[in-house]
């Protein structure tokens, strides 16, 4: 009788340890997610977005579509008129034209020129207005991809290098916007016609690379008791060493490599530069020709 | 003595097994993935990102255009707009949130600007043309408001 309940309370007691075990587990559990969770908002959080990222490249790509597309580079298509002989009824002469700094209007109004004298239109019964510059930016009629040689010749040095900074108005800031047109057509004993300018662009000393690395920094670091366990044996390489260890932790100065070296200064110390051949466009010449070419463009970020 | 286990010991420790096997592999990686994702897609960097991407590349727009971006109506940002980069932080509830703003550049010449408590960005870009006579000029907009 006394073994038997010995057993039961045996039994019972093995029983509730179980329990008490499972819920220990639970408990345990719901642990390793809080703390889990705790480190996702303390840490994951602070985080960029960590997919590598080829931003040079990028920003070359983009910078390229937008100077393609751009009315201080892209053919418009109202300066078909240039050269071109009208009828000289094709324009009104009369309120729009009586003096030098009028602008004269195409009949159609879909064509609209610099300040223009036109008198000299009035007397005979056609005309050509090679003087006149038309543009067709207004109405959207910029032909994206066909640059004009003489908008080219304007803003970029043809065949030489000028480091001198362009404003149209294009470029990154706190970069070195570097733009090729090269027209592959014009090749000739391993030369071709080519326009090349430098876009000025804002520089900033915050948005400097050493300044934003060194904001990391300083937001990273910490003095903590660990920073005595992690400066003792990195005294072996030197005060400064024993410093930066005790301040940093290797992942936060991981992050603020990651996050704030250019990327050109990266990919030269990982040996895959990156570079781009550049887009295909076609360049208009005046006298209507249109060549082959390719813009290339270089964004290099100041370190 | 000898150690023994009844059937309802058994089946409760295969059963939380089951549970927590359940939750390792399924229900927490699940979880974890969603959590991250919608913080992702809301967080300062990616909204930047976003936003300086749509800047630069309605530049490349040849005559108009309108771009609407609306990336969350849970999360509201600062938004301030200077010398070509745009500078976004999150008002999360959270305060370890707050850190990670992001400063990101676009190519194009944009006003500078500062809108508080917004989620809904707007950005433009027309030619416009003085008095309809001469050269047009590209000419970019930005605004923001709450949805």
């Amino acid at each position: 009788m006394v073994n038997q309940n010995m057993h039961l309370m045996q039994r019972n007691n093995k029983g509730i340890v179980l329990t008490i075990s499972a819920v220990v587990e639970g408990l345990f559990f719901i642990g390793v997610i809080s703390l889990l969770f705790w480190l996702f908002l303390s840490r994951v959080l602070e985080i960029h977005n960590s997919a590598t990222e080829a931003n040079a490249e990028r920003h070359a790509i983009n910078l390229a579509n937008v100077l393609i597309s751009s009315e201080k580079l892209a053919y418009g298509e109202g300066e078909i008129c240039s050269g071109i002989q009208y009828p000289c009824n094709h324009y009104i002469t009369s309120s729009s034209c009586l003096n030098a700094n009028c602008g004269w209007v195409a009949q159609d109004q879909s064509c609209y020129g610099t300040p223009y004298d036109c008198s000299h239109y009035s007397s005979s019964s056609s005309c050509t207005d090679a003087g006149c510059t038309l543009v067709y930016e207004k109405e959207g009629k910029l032909s994206r991809g066909i640059l004009d040689s003489s908008k080219l010749d304007s803003t970029f040095t043809k065949n030489s290098v000028n480091y001198g900074p362009k404003d149209i108005g294009v470029g990154y800031p706190n970069t070195l916007n570097l733009v090729k047109v090269i027209d592959l057509e014009s090749c000739q004993d391993n030369s071709c016609d080519m326009w090349m300018a430098v876009l000025s662009s804002p520089t900033t000393i915050e948005g400097l690379s050493v300044a934003k690395f060194a904001n990391c920094m300083s937001d990273t670091a910490s003095t903590d008791i660990g920073s005595i366990f992690r400066a003792i044996p990195a005294q072996i390489g030197g005060p400064l060493v024993a410093t930066v260890a005790a301040l940093w932790q290797p992942w936060d100065i991981e992050k603020c490599i990651k996050n704030t070296v250019p990327e050109n200064v990266k990919s030269f110390f990982t040996g895959s530069l990156i570079s781009s051949e550049g887009l295909p466009v076609l360049i208009r010449y005046p006298n209507g020709d249109l060549h082959v070419g390719r813009i290339v463009v270089g964004v290099g970020e100041w370190i | 003595m000898k150690a023994s286990i009844t059937i309802s010991d058994f089946v409760a420790i295969i059963g939380i097994v089951g549970i927590v096997l359940l939750i390792v592999t399924q229900i927490l990686p699940t979880t974890l993935s969603t959590v991250i994702n919608k913080f992702s897609s809301y967080s300062a960097e990616n909204v930047a990102r976003q936003l300086s991407n749509l800047i630069t590349v309605s530049g490349s727009a040849t005559y108009k255009i309108d771009i609407d971006y609306a990336p969350t109506k849970d999360v509201v940002y600062q938004v301030s707009i200077d010398s070509r980069t745009i500078k976004v932080v999150p008002k999360f509830g959270v305060n370890y949130a707050d850190k990670s703003s992001s400063t990101q550049s676009f190519a194009v010449d944009l006003h500078s600007g500062q809108y508080t408590d917004v989620n809904s960005f707007l950005i433009g870009k027309s030619i416009f043309t003085p008095q309809q006579i001469g050269h047009g000029e590209s000419k970019y907009a930005f605004d923001a408001t709450k949805q």
